[in-house]
């Protein structure tokens, strides 16, 4: 018994040894943590590099990493359930957050944003994907009365569902992955999703189309700080975005992210 | 037949569209590493306050018992998602751990909050285990430690519990081997445990089912041969035993 006891108190005490040891060991350089929900081609998501690492990549991860650039501290990716990046921020876990966010009224009550990165265009805009099979049935927003429709919990997608599609029973998930396995096993009728996401899925299952339904223009996308800005981040934020808009930066960032999904189903 | 489409279309939703391998292989092994690191530093962590809260459950003091019951109450009749949310967000909001990398991917600023919440978990269940353990040994073993002059706390740590051992340990391993499949609720706070890896290789190759089945099967690996030989452990154990 006394050396079972003995045995429990030493890794015990090794556990806590290293805990201790390794957050006394913390650089000193500066830090901007930044919350994203890496599941979301081509904005953010993770991939493995040349060296059979995981990293973090998309339009919003080149975006942070010239932001942190201007802020002079290292870019640190804190990675989460979309669901969850606002109450990181309001704890003061992260410090931005950028997952093609935009800045709706209910947010801007949550959080401050930064000026638009990321303007919008047709392919961006929400759209409705559905099985191939049925995609004749489906032509306006009103087709959807009485089917049930899919959108991720949170997104100003799932607002759109239940405030737009009148008669179509909203269901919310927390992951695009469960939205899309509830399409292609039938469990909702249709799903809908920012287009540039959308358009991935299309491509990469044949099975799925986007429905040919006009859901008008997404909201710019924006970088979302702490409340009342605490840390004084958002002017330096605002000068790089208008750097990257000057130099074009953001459509390459897009290419980028692009090539590099196309790589990883591969 | 129904389930004859589950194999001939290969489509990105199929169950059993392993081709995101062996390229995503890593994420799996980093994954099982970080499972069961995970839920062998909880179940070790949560030995010692398992102990401590069976005997305070054991003792005949009101108060004590009772914080003891209210305590395993608590922590076994509410789900582990949220007390892992309030762990992480509640006591680890006032304790900030700065994030630091142990292992080449573990961040410790995630994992002892997971770590903490999965070992407090534990030891409700623990208790348990330790409290059947020890009200399982005749009650004669006590009275004949205590007849022969031996203290209450005596006859607890020198008569009871070696013999509780034996009933003890096997449930120990099975509470180990639950902990490796209910550490998977960490993966929705970004922990990088096997759910994880298949989460983010579904969402980086479009496979949206398959790397979930894949993972299964690894927990299978893992938790089969290990409830096998906790069965041969226990089935040795019980050879002292007169029937």
């Amino acid at each position: 018994m006394k050396k079972i006891v003995a045995i429990l108190l030493a890794v015990v005490l090794c556990v806590g040894l290293a805990a201790c040891g390794a957050s006394s060991a913390a650089p000193e350089t500066k830090k901007i943590v930044m919350g994203t929900s890496a599941d979301y081609p081509p904005f953010e998501f993770i991939v493995l590099n040349d060296k059979n690492e995981q990293q973090f990549v998309g339009i919003d991860i080149s975006v942070a990493n010239e932001l942190a650039k201007g802020l002079g501290a290292e870019l640190q990716i804190s990675n989460m359930d979309f669901d969850s990046l606002m109450a990181a921020l309001q704890k003061g876990d992260v410090d931005i957050v950028l997952a093609a966010i935009e800045a709706t009224p209910e947010r801007l009550e949550a959080a401050d944003f930064s000026d638009p990165y990321y303007n919008p265009s047709g392919d961006d805009a929400a759209m409705v994907l559905v099985k191939k099979d049925n995609a004749d049935l489906y032509s306006s927003k009103e087709d959807f009365a009485g089917k049930s429709v899919g959108a991720q919990t949170g997104t100003t997608k799932a607002e759109l569902v239940s405030s737009d599609f009148t008669g179509a029973n909203l269901v919310a998930l927390t992951s695009v992955l469960d939205l899309v396995n509830q399409l292609s096993y039938d469990k909702v009728d249709a799903i809908v999703l920012d287009g540039a996401v959308a358009l991935q899925y299309a491509q990469a299952n044949e099975d799925l189309v986007v429905a040919n339904v006009d859901l008008g223009a997404a909201l710019p996308y924006c970088v979302a700080v702490q409340k009342g800005d605490p840390k004084g981040l958002l002017e330096s934020i605002n000068a790089t975005i208008a750097q990257l808009q000057k130099d074009n930066a953001i459509e390459a960032f897009y290419a980028e992210a692009d090539a590099l999904s196309d790589q990883a189903i591969e | 037949m129904w389930w004859s489409n589950l194999f001939a279309n290969m489509s990105p939703a199929n169950f059993f569209n392993f081709s995101f391998l062996p390229k995503y292989a890593s994420f799996f092994v980093q994954g099982v590493e970080y499972t069961l690191l995970l839920s062998v530093v909880s179940v070790a962590l949560a030995v010692l306050p398992a102990l401590a809260l069976a005997l305070m459950r054991l003792s005949k003091n009101k108060l004590i018992h009772s914080i003891s019951g209210a305590y395993i109450a608590v922590f076994r009749s509410t789900p582990l998602m949220v007390q892992l949310y309030i762990i992480y967000y509640g006591v680890f909001g006032a304790i900030h751990i700065p994030s630091y990398t142990i292992l080449g991917f573990i961040d410790v600023s995630r994992f002892i909050p997971g770590v903490v919440a999965l070992a407090l978990n534990s030891s409700a269940y623990v208790a348990e285990i330790f409290r059947a353990g020890i009200l399982a040994v005749d009650k004669g073993q006590t009275e004949a430690a205590r007849s022969l002059g031996l203290s209450a706390w005596q006859s607890m740590k020198l008569v009871v519990l070696p013999q509780a051992i034996k009933n003890i340990l096997p449930a120990l391993a099975n509470e180990l081997v639950t902990m490796v499949k209910e550490s998977s609720i960490c993966s929705v706070l970004g922990m990088s445990e096997l759910i994880w890896g298949a989460k983010t290789v579904a969402s980086t190759t479009y496979k949206t089912l398959s790397p979930y089945v894949l993972a299964a099967l690894v927990y299978f690996v893992i938790n089969f041969p290990a409830s096998k030989a906790i069965e041969a452990v226990e089935r040795r154990m019980r050879r002292g035993d007169k029937a």
